[in-house]
């Protein structure tokens, strides 16, 4: 259960950092997005896909979160 | 002679991996790459922040170089306790020149030497006496110090002393904070778990407790200028010229006031990534506070980040930043006018920290110069990804070169200019290949900002065309 | 805007424009939280207090800027000195970037070692792998004709066997079976770099002679043996040859880096050069005698040299200065029953000429020094010889047997009648002498320089000059190629002293209509 940072990087895109594998990816689908239920199976740019203990309601970024790796 | 096509930067790596034993080859194999700008990411080419291998001559140094030497060393008003033997402290004792103005000896401390030059006796049976009563020393000796921190040598985390007790302790009893930071050389694998540790330091030993201040409209910090050279100056002055309220310095220059008053920023400015990124995250989750890289090597990229730094505050902001660019345009102008000539084609070979190898090369664009090679001491991938882009289609890339490798590259690639490290200078200085220090700006500097770009022009040129590099043969050995 | 492209301004003077000044007052006052600078300043006089001296002289844990360095750095430097050898570290990988950088700064020289990078799980299961692998990829990478293995804190106080990971190294093949790997404990915790240098050679020497001793007879080669010490003086090693060339004594330079630490710059990067033979490292104990230059810093090279080669170890003094230079030949003489020829007979009147010369500007003349402990010795004899006045002497790595030696040489001169010795003290002690009783030079190495600025700012009155002697010398250039052993060696630093008591003269004399007088053009 890696420690990820969510962000906004400067253009606006969420941004999953991973700092144990000094990764930054750009998340390309986040399942769900809403202002009520938020997380979910997240996909980066490199395919990869993480699942998140989806929130409610939406947290303000950065975020930090454990997520399992799918 | 050109840049190197891929074909034959992918021979010469071969062709240099030849002398490694088997398991060795394998490893260095995955440092050494050529880059390729189909590629997204670096790690589909090159391996990072790995160990070095033994015997092979890295040029990397420890944790606590990264520690004591990069981040906590240049906080002016703090006193630096070299915890452990006494060859650590002495050698890097002023070496890097991260400058800063005080009454050294009185309020400011940057150039000395303080540590607890351990014994025997002390490795036998402890040291964290003797810390309670070098901390006490510095205390009567020192009473304008604003706080002490404790590097940590080697042996520390080895025989088991408990330098948080001793800190907590000796805190309380001066009112001040004091600081253990555990950054013993045998951790990590170079410098680079230095930095992380002494960001981690700051954060639970500085910033712990402290609330998100009072923002002024235009409150910025420089995070990750070590004020090289004045480094941090040069770049002070545009932000402020552009109407940005500097309110701190990260770390060249620096205050434990300033390290106090940063989480009541607008934003936070990160020069240097690789050694600071940690504490830049730490404040935007903590605080909310965002961050952005810029880079203030050579008119193009200063330029740039002066823009997008402006993007993200008001018009005043905005039209101050073009104001500054507009500016100083007459002597980038004559800068170029003056350096372009002889500079133009000219080819350079990289090798640096976790920063410069990419950060430099747009200067070096601006003078018509090719960046043909670069790496990293120990940089990261996210180092790496960051700098792909950056640089020419099948330029060789290098991760925490051998002393070996670089020779051969260098044998064959021939370059007009060497940017690395006092260790490489003089090897390839006498193969007559120019070279400038590109850690400690050859005792020059600052480089950063429009002030610093002259100058980075005016010692490129003097290096590359110095009249010495002609004379290497003896006259009668001309044509022979 | 600060810079113009035809006058474009480094760091000094470009902070001394307006802009900047102005920016770094405004970032004190609004940020830094600084004291008044009338508060700064009262604080700074305290520190060049006598009260402020008794307590710094109170320190009993705290060390301030110390004048020595640690073991491993003096078994690299010992290490360069043999023929194709490449000096390896066992430890951490960060000491060896410091001890190179340490030696490029001083000699403008590359430094050629290598560690074998242990890390925390070596810290765990010890440095055994590290070791095999370190000897098998530096031996393929560069290819030395022998190892030198030195250790690191790290290494020592987990306790690693130095001789039993390099004999599992050859058992296992990972080194060549005739590899010659040599080694020494170089635990940082004791001694300093001295002690480093004297352990690095009687590793070697051990390891390179003591199973050959039933073939070694002792004068069999007709050689001396000579043995510096930690020396960084290139011009050292190059005299010592030179003279005992010129009375054409056979010598054996034991540990001799003057080549590799001056390679020319023609294209080529050599990265080894010169160095004393191994075979001369073998037929070593065969040789008449060895000198011990250093006497005071070299004891374990003296214990295995005399009880393992049988040497008389003739006692000598450093060949520093007129008299033991004199003693030194006359010693070499004896001992190898050439005569000191005409050509050094001559050297030394020159020498004479020299002092008899410049002897009014620098009797009586107060000079406060610290370094290395044999150093110390031949500088304040020099310095008694020339009828100046040792005000103090201050040694960091120095034994209190020394400091008792030190203070009987000067007892027996009427120049040292008054000098202070300071055993295991360092350079914020020597800061606090300086403005105690003020001499009219400091000799030492490039550290000194801040003592300087300090008294300066007290007062022009109370700026004590720096004479740089010694190591490390990282501000001024190429001063590491000069000599300061034999009559040579003397020529150099009477020449240094002499020059900078006039230089001192000129820059005290020169003010415009006020200090006309004494501003003289023959001096
Ligand atoms: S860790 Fe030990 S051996 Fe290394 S530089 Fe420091 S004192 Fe010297
Ligand atoms: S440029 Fe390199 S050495 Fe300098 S601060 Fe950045 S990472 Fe560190």
């Amino acid at each position: 259960m890696p420690l990820v940072m969510l962000r906004k990087d400067s253009e606006g895109r969420l941004i999953c950092y991973v700092p144990k594998k000094d990764l930054e990816a750009r998340v390309t689908a986040l399942e769900h997005d809403g202002e009520e239920l938020w997380g979910g199976r997240l996909t980066l740019e490199d395919g990869e896909s993480w699942y998140l203990e989806p929130i409610s309601p939406r947290p303000g970024l950065p975020f930090e979160a454990r997520v399992k790796r799918i | 002679m050109s840049a190197l096509t891929r074909a034959e930067a992918e021979g010469l790596i071969q062709e240099v991996l030849e002398v490694y034993p088997e398991a060795a080859k394998q490893d260095r194999a995955r440092h050494l790459a050529v880059n390729d700008h189909a590629l997204e990411r670096s790690k589909k080419c090159i391996t990072a922040n790995r160990k070095s291998l033994p015997g092979v001559m890295t040029a990397r140094g420890c944790a606590y170089a990264g520690s004591k030497g990069v981040v906590w060393g240049p906080i002016k008003d703090m006193i630096h306790v070299s915890h452990g033997p006494v060859g650590c402290g002495q050698y890097s004792r002023a070496g890097r020149r991260n400058y800063y103005v005080g009454f050294t000896g009185v309020n400011t401390f940057g150039t000395m030497n303080f540590t607890s030059d351990f014994q025997e006796k002390d490795v036998v049976f402890g040291g964290d006496k003797k810390l309670a009563k070098v901390l006490a020393e510095i205390e009567a000796l020192f009473p304008v110090n604003k706080g002490i921190s404790v590097q940590s040598e080697c042996p520390i985390g080895l025989i088991g002393d408990d330098i948080e007790a001793v800190a907590r302790k000796s805190s309380a009893e001066i009112g001040k904070p004091v600081i253990p930071v555990r950054c013993e050389g045998f951790r990590g694998v170079s410098q680079s778990l230095g930095h992380h540790i002494a960001n981690d330091s700051i954060r639970d030993w500085v910033l712990e407790g402290v609330t998100r201040g009072e923002s002024g409209p235009y409150d910025v910090a420089i995070i990750g200028d070590y004020n090289i050279g004045g480094d941090a100056w040069s770049s002070r002055i545009l932000l402020e010229e552009m109407g940005l309220n500097v309110v701190a310095q990260w770390s060249g220059d620096g205050t434990l006031a300033e390290l106090k008053r940063t989480p009541q920023v607008r934003m936070n400015l990160l020069h240097c990534y690789r050694s600071m990124n940690y504490i830049s995250r730490h404040m935007e989750t903590k605080y909310g506070i965002p961050w952005l890289e810029y880079n203030f090597f050579g008119p193009t990229k200063i330029a740039e980040s002066l823009r997008q730094i402006a993007s993200h505050f008001d018009d005043h902001i905005k039209e101050g930043a073009e104001r500054v660019i507009a500016r100083y345009q007459p002597l980038v102008d004559a800068i170029n006018d003056k350096y372009r000539p002889r500079l133009n084609g000219k080819r350079v070979m990289l090798y640096v920290g976790g920063l410069r190898p990419r950060h430099v090369v747009g200067a070096y664009e601006d003078l018509g110069m090719e960046v043909v090679g670069a790496g990293y001491e120990f940089g990261h991938n996210d180092d790496y990804d960051r700098t792909l882009k950056e640089l020419g289609d099948a330029t060789l890339l290098y991760d925490d070169v051998t002393g070996y490798e670089m020779e051969k590259f260098v044998e064959r690639i021939r370059p007009d200019l060497i940017g690395a490290g006092i260790k490489e200078k003089y090897g390839f200085q006498k193969m007559g290949i120019p070279f400038r220090q590109m850690h400690s700006w050859d005792y020059s500097g600052p480089y950063h900002g429009y002030d610093g770009y002259a100058i980075f022009a005016r010692d490129m040129d003097m290096t590359v065309n110095n009249p010495c590099w002609q004379k290497l043969r003896a006259p009668w050995k001309k044509g022979a | 805007m600060n810079q113009t492209a035809t006058a474009i301004k480094p760091c000094y003077p470009l902070f001394q424009e307006e802009s900047y000044r102005r920016l770094l007052q405004n970032k004190a006052e609004r940020f830094e939280e600084k004291p008044d600078p009338a508060e700064l300043e009262q604080r700074f006089q305290w520190t060049t207090s006598a009260e402020y001296k008794d307590l710094n002289f109170r320190r009993e844990a705290l060390t301030i800027n110390p004048a020595k360095a640690c073991q491993p750095l003096g078994a690299v430097l010992c290490a360069l000195g043999f023929k194709g050898t490449l000096p390896y570290v066992h430890g951490s990988q960060g000491c060896v970037a410091y001890f190179r950088s340490y030696f490029n700064r001083h000699f403008k020289e590359p430094i050629a070692c290598v560690s074998d990078s242990m890390t925390e799980d070596s810290a765990v299961f010890g440095g055994n792998k590290n070791m095999h692998e370190g000897l098998a990829n530096a031996n393929a990478l560069y290819q030395p004709e022998m190892i030198a293995v030195s250790t690191t804190c790290m290494a020592e106080v987990i306790g690693d066997d130095l001789h039993a990971f390099i004999t599992n190294a050859r058992t296992n093949g990972h080194i060549p079976e005739h590899l010659p790997v040599a080694s020494a404990h170089t635990p940082s915790f004791v001694g300093s770099h001295t002690t480093g240098w004297d352990s690095m050679m009687e590793g070697t020497l051990r390891y390179l002679t003591i199973n050959e001793m039933d073939s070694k007879e002792v004068g069999s080669n007709g050689k001396l043996n000579i043995v510096t010490g930690f020396e960084t003086y290139l011009g050292n090693y190059r005299v010592l040859k030179r003279m005992l060339g010129e009375m054409g004594v056979d010598c054996c330079m034991v540990s001799d880096p003057e080549e590799v630490l001056d390679t020319p710059t023609d294209g080529e990067y050599r990265m080894y050069a010169g160095g004393t033979p191994l075979a001369a490292l073998r037929d070593a104990p065969n040789a008449i005698d060895t000198l011990l230059l250093q006497p005071w810093s070299l004891a374990k090279t003296k214990k295995f040299i005399g009880e393992t080669w049988h040497h008389p170890l003739t006692p000598v003094d450093p060949p520093m200065g007129l008299d033991w230079t004199d003693a030194f030949l006359m010693k070499v003489s004896q001992l190898t029953g050439r005569p000191i020829p005409a050509s050094l007979e001559k050297e030394r009147g020159r020498l004479v000429d020299m002092m008899a010369d410049s002897h009014a500007w620098l009797h009586g003349r107060k000079f406060s020094l610290y370094g290395d402990p044999d150093f110390l010795m031949g500088m304040v004899k020099f310095l008694l010889e020339l009828g100046a006045e040792p005000i103090h002497v201050l040694c960091h790595n120095a034994s209190k047997r020394w400091g008792k030696a030190m203070g009987k040489m000067l007892k027996d001169s009427p120049y040292g009648q008054e000098t202070e010795v300071h055993v295991d003290r360092d350079l914020w002690h020597f800061r606090s002498l300086m403005f105690d009783r003020k001499p009219d030079f400091m000799i030492g190495n490039s550290y000194g320089k801040y003592i300087q600025r300090d008294t300066l700012h007290k007062g022009p009155e109370h700026e004590v000059p720096l004479i740089r002697i010694g190591f490390p010398i990282f501000d001024r250039h190429h001063l590491h190629r000069s000599t300061t052993l034999g009559y040579e060696g003397a020529m150099y630093l009477l020449t240094e002293l002499v020059n900078a008591v006039l230089a001192d003269l000129d820059r005290k004399t020169m003010g415009y209509g006020t200090t006309d007088y004494n501003y003289d053009l023959i001096r």
